[in-house]
């Protein structure tokens, strides 16, 4: 390395001492804050263009495997049938959720829509888009804690930090991401579901008491200030129960595919 | 002059952009490409040292901008990562082969992505919060996924740029054309 070149990497590596300092302090923020901003709209179209292309090389691979799909589905539809007045009750139960939420027109919540501008995180180690970025931060009345939904008004995650015009969101799958939760039809909080390596979603500390049964709808009970009750979370799929231990647990599948979203919606408190 | 600086401050958004916005919504393990390190492999072996360290700031900056780590992180991570591409490149590899690009590369993102992992973890120790990292089969798979994809973009860029450039192409002394 020439002599000149050190001396310029030196002061360089100054400059970035008192960016770091700077920054620290907080001086920087309204500059970061102002480039969010400026790069967000850029950010979101190469965001939409990236998710474009995942869902058509999901849609892709799903008819690659189209045929081998329908003879099991033959031999499915057998037993489905059997399953089926108990599905259009859990159909009905849904229709029912929806029309209690009723979600971003009837009811009293307050919301912020947003775009997606990034998906995962350094702090997503299991690799699996745990964590996504959008577009509104603090500027909009965001803070740590809200709950995020999709248009449906499923709950998608939840806000773990905000700067001034951006914000960063703990999907449900995400064990960062806990949140109160209840099963639909019974009162008051009955566990916590927290994410399970990226993948799907625990609900444990459920008293043994509780009846806990496969195809349940699990929801937010509103213990939380942040997070209203009602929001949908997912579906039982798995019940752990062990007459040992003093909680029983559940595996829930998301009603939702993250994967598939490019617009969210942050709900603020009524106040 | 300053037509140039705004042309690759612009080169080094767009690049900032695409990694942050684009790549890290691209299915599969396409997610797994990393841009700037391979860029900056690039530009280091073509352009020089000093060239290459502005673009390894600026592109540190822009992901600065959008993390939330703390100011500074991926500063230190991208530049120790191009500090060391470039002691490697200086005493040990030509600029003019694609197994020496390879190397660099994985070096490269290996440095980066060791430091990141370092430090976060360094400082949720320090501040006192929740960092698990398993070092499982399915993380070290995930990593392995990720550095197997990056060498094929390596493969591919030095293809392309080989087609469309004579740099690293071979330079033959043929004896006896050589004037005294």
């Amino acid at each position: 390395m020439l002599k000149s070149n050190k001396k310029k990497v030196l002061v360089f590596v100054a400059v970035i001492g008192l960016l770091i300092f700077l920054s620290s302090i907080g001086i920087l923020n309204p500059f970061i804050g102002f480039s969010d901003r400026i790069f967000s709209p850029t950010m979101k179209n190469f965001y939409n263009l990236g998710s474009g292309l995942r869902n058509s090389f999901d849609n892709q691979a799903g008819k690659k495997n189209i045929f081998t799909e329908n003879e099991e589905l033959k031999v499915r539809v057998a037993n489905l049938t059997e399953q089926n007045v108990e599905l259009e009750l859990v159909r009905q139960e849904n229709k029912l959720l929806r029309e209690h939420l009723n979600f971003l027109g009837k009811n009293n919540y307050r919301y912020v829509m947003s775009s997606i501008v990034s998906r995962g995180d350094i702090t997503d180690v299991s690799d699996k888009s745990e964590v996504i970025t959008i577009n509104k931060g603090l500027r909009d009345g965001l803070v740590p804690g809200l709950a995020v939904v999709s248009s449906q008004g499923i709950i998608i995650g939840k806000i773990a930090d905000v700067k001034d015009s951006i914000s960063l969101v703990y999907l449900t799958n995400n064990s960062k991401c806990k949140l109160a939760a209840s099963i639909l039809g019974q009162e008051g909080t009955e566990g916590v579901t927290e994410g399970d390596r990226g993948l799907t979603i625990k609900m444990g500390f459920i008293p043994q008491s509780k009846e806990i049964k496969k195809d349940d709808i699990v929801m937010t009970s509103g213990l939380e200030y942040l997070v209203p009750r009602g929001l949908a979370i997912g579906r039982v799929i798995e019940v752990e129960k062990n007459n040992n231990e003093l909680w029983q647990n559940a595996v829930i599948e998301p009603v939702i595919d993250n994967d598939s979203l490019v617009i969210v919606s942050v709900l603020l408190p009524s106040n | 002059m300053y037509w140039r600086l705004l042309f690759n401050l612009f080169l080094i958004f767009i690049l900032g952009i695409v990694q942050v916005a684009f790549v890290s919504a691209l299915p599969f393990w396409l997610k797994n490409i990393n841009l700037l390190i391979i860029f900056l492999v690039f530009i280091l072996s073509l352009r020089g040292f000093m060239f290459g360290f502005w673009w390894t700031a600026g592109m540190a900056f822009i992901l600065e901008i959008f993390s939330f780590l703390p100011f500074g992180v991926y500063f230190f991570s991208l530049i120790s990562a191009f500090f060391l591409a470039n002691f490697l490149l200086t005493n040990y590899f030509t600029n003019r082969s694609l197994y020496s690009y390879l190397a660099l590369t994985l070096a490269s993102l290996f440095t980066y992505q060791v430091l990141l992992y370092s430090l976060n973890y360094g400082l949720h120790y320090f501040l006192q919060e929740d960092f698990i990292l398993n070092l499982d089969k399915s993380f070290l798979a995930d990593k392995l996924e990720m550095f197997l994809v990056n060498i094929l973009v390596v493969v591919l860029f030095f293809y392309i740029y080989n087609f469309i450039s004579k740099n690293f192409q071979p330079v033959f002394l043929v004896r006896g054309q050589i004037k005294k």
